[in-house]
């Protein structure tokens, strides 16, 4: 396990995808930035950009950048033969997805971890400050990043190593990235509505509340709402759950 | 006889198809086994199943003595090489990079075999290259020193002269010969060009439908490939005509050229005939049939190999 762990830790770093997403992530970061000064300078001369307006760029689209590192990492796995490669090479179906799994994982939190310093730099240089958090919960807030960055890369990993060697795998992982975006959306509205209070109730409201609590995938959305035991349990949850399933399906998967 | 693999009724079935019906086969240890068959016989599906790319639907295997359904089966696999049909290799990684991941993935405790690797498949002058940037024949190099990490008891190559160049065939012609020889590798060899593989296989397997026609050594194929006469004369209808009277076997290849399947005929017998019929004889010349016409004789048909 450990040598195709260290030869997927290899690949991964050498990889080009690693840095072009990366590379993508900061430039969007900076992006925002840039577009929301020259907006304020324009339409509203008052305004100001706070810490942590830079500090959610990323997060607000995340799962989509780790989506897009996931397949341009393991879907050329399928197409080049590499994991044909490794069977043969005496590797058992497990030891190879759990493998794809943790790099997956370490390759998420790499790139979070690098776009979110990015931005803490932005926030020094662009920012008039942070407005809501002091260090001690920005450091938090990171900690519980990295933790959701490692299960949505489990999530978005095993997806494509289940479709791996079709063309579903290239657009599986987006599909899912955009579905669950589209509800965090209506959860998040929901609870937390601009205008108003909650008007949920009764199931719904307790439905809709585990969501924002458990779901890593909320965690991306906005500021911390909940306790850190929250988070790592709905991360642990959401990363055993997806190598559970995804080990089953892909031990009874034919490699082409 | 020892064997590296050994299938009995092997079949595997796709929906209603079956790729391999009740095949049997058994690689001795220390051949070049030729595997030959048309497109879609089931050489592909085999090599699969027996690299554990696969499972079979029906009946068993062994491979380096171990039962296909033993836990302990994927420890043998480290101990065999393989190109199947694509070479598997990183594309975005130089050629040393990619036997790197070999090693690594093999659990090889240091790198000093990569340059000798590199040398004998001869690429050890393509640098930081990028493997995306080589040539079809460079791949296949280099899917073959993939294959060789690890100094493999058993390697099985899918096609391993495609993309080459004439000089490129002869060099991995020679280092297949000389693996085999120096180092007693095993080799499982499926390959369309039915004339590079007679000049290396000492065995053969021919399939056809999913099931193994026949298993032979290259001696007992010597044996029974048939002797024949390949005769220019002046005109073909004539020897047509002769051989009609005579009652041989023959065939035509265009008006000055055919081929008798009796080299016992005496050619003072034949040139008399052809005297009497005011034809000449121009050369004659004992042949023997080619791995080429065994197969079609045996299997038949286009889509060959």
């Amino acid at each position: 396990m450990l040598r195709v762990l260290y030869s997927d830790l290899r690949f991964l770093l050498k990889h080009i995808s690693l840095k072009i997403c990366i590379g993508a992530a900061m430039g969007y970061a900076l992006a925002f930035v840039v577009i929301l000064k020259i907006i304020m300078s324009l339409v509203n001369e008052g305004s100001f950009l706070s810490g942590e307006d830079i500090l959610s760029a990323y997060n607000d689209i995340a799962i989509f950048f780790i989506t897009a590192l996931a397949v341009m990492l393991f879907t050329p796995d399928f197409n080049n033969g590499t994991i044909r490669n490794k069977l043969v090479s005496g590797l058992r179906k497990s030891e190879i997805f759990l493998s794809s799994v943790f790099s997956g994982m370490i390759a998420s939190i790499i790139m979070t971890v690098i776009v979110t310093l990015f931005e803490a730099l932005l926030s020094i240089i662009f920012s008039e400050g942070f407005m809501t958090f002091n260090l001690a919960e920005l450091s938090d807030n990171f900690l519980m990043l990295i933790v959701t960055a490692a299960a949505v890369g489990a999530f978005v990993t095993t997806i494509v190593l289940m479709f791996g060697g079709t063309k579903i795998s290239y657009f599986a992982g987006f599909v899912v990235a955009f579905f669950l975006n589209l509800l965090g959306s209506e959860v998040a509205t929901s609870l937390y509505p601009l205008n108003g209070k909650c008007t949920l109730t009764g199931a719904k409201l307790m439905l809709y509340t585990a969501y924002d609590r458990f779901m890593p995938f909320m965690h991306f959305e906005g500021y911390p709402r909940w306790d850190f035991l929250s988070y790592l349990t709905g991360s642990i949850a959401l990363t055993a759950l997806s190598i559970g399933i995804g080990l089953i399906i892909f031990s009874k998967k034919e490699i082409k | 006889m020892e064997t590296v693999f050994k299938s009995e009724n092997l079949c595997k079935k796709y929906g209603k198809f079956s790729a391999l019906d009740n095949l049997n086969i058994e690689i001795p240890k220390g051949s070049i086994y030729g595997f030959v068959g048309k497109n879609g016989a089931g050489k592909t599906t085999l090599i699969r199943i027996l690299c554990g790319l696969q499972q079979p639907t029906s009946g068993s295997f062994t491979l380096m003595g171990k039962s296909f359904n033993d836990k302990e089966i994927y420890k043998e696999r480290r101990r065999l090489g393989a190109v199947v049909e694509t070479p598997a290799i990183y594309k975005d990684m130089s050629a040393r990079d990619n036997l790197i991941q070999q090693y690594l993935l093999l659990g090889l405790p240091d790198f000093n075999g990569i340059e000798e690797l590199l040398n004998l498949v001869g690429l050890s002058n393509t640098g930081k290259k990028k493997a995306r940037n080589f040539s079809l024949g460079m791949k296949q190099r280099l899917g073959l020193a993939m294959a060789l990490c690890g100094n493999p008891d058993f390697i099985i190559l899918d096609e391993p002269t495609n993309g080459l160049d004439p000089q490129g065939i002869i060099e991995i012609r020679e280092l297949i010969i000389r693996l085999n020889r120096e180092k007693n590798i095993t080799f499982l060899i499926s390959s369309h060009i039915l004339d590079e593989l007679s000049r290396i296989a000492t065995h053969y397997g021919f399939i056809d439908k999913g099931h193994i026609v026949r298993q032979m050594s290259a001696e007992e194929l010597h044996a029974e490939c048939r002797k024949s006469v390949r005769i220019t004369v002046d005109d073909t209808k004539i020897l047509a005509k002769i051989m009609e009277e005579r009652n041989i076997e023959y065939k035509i290849f265009d008006e000055h050229n055919a081929e008798i399947y009796d080299v016992e005929i005496p050619f003072s017998d034949l040139a008399e005939s052809f005297a009497e019929e005011n034809s000449t004889i121009y050369t004659m010349g004992e042949h023997e049939e080619s791995l080429e016409a065994y197969y079609l004789s045996l299997l038949g048909g286009e889509n060959n190999a």
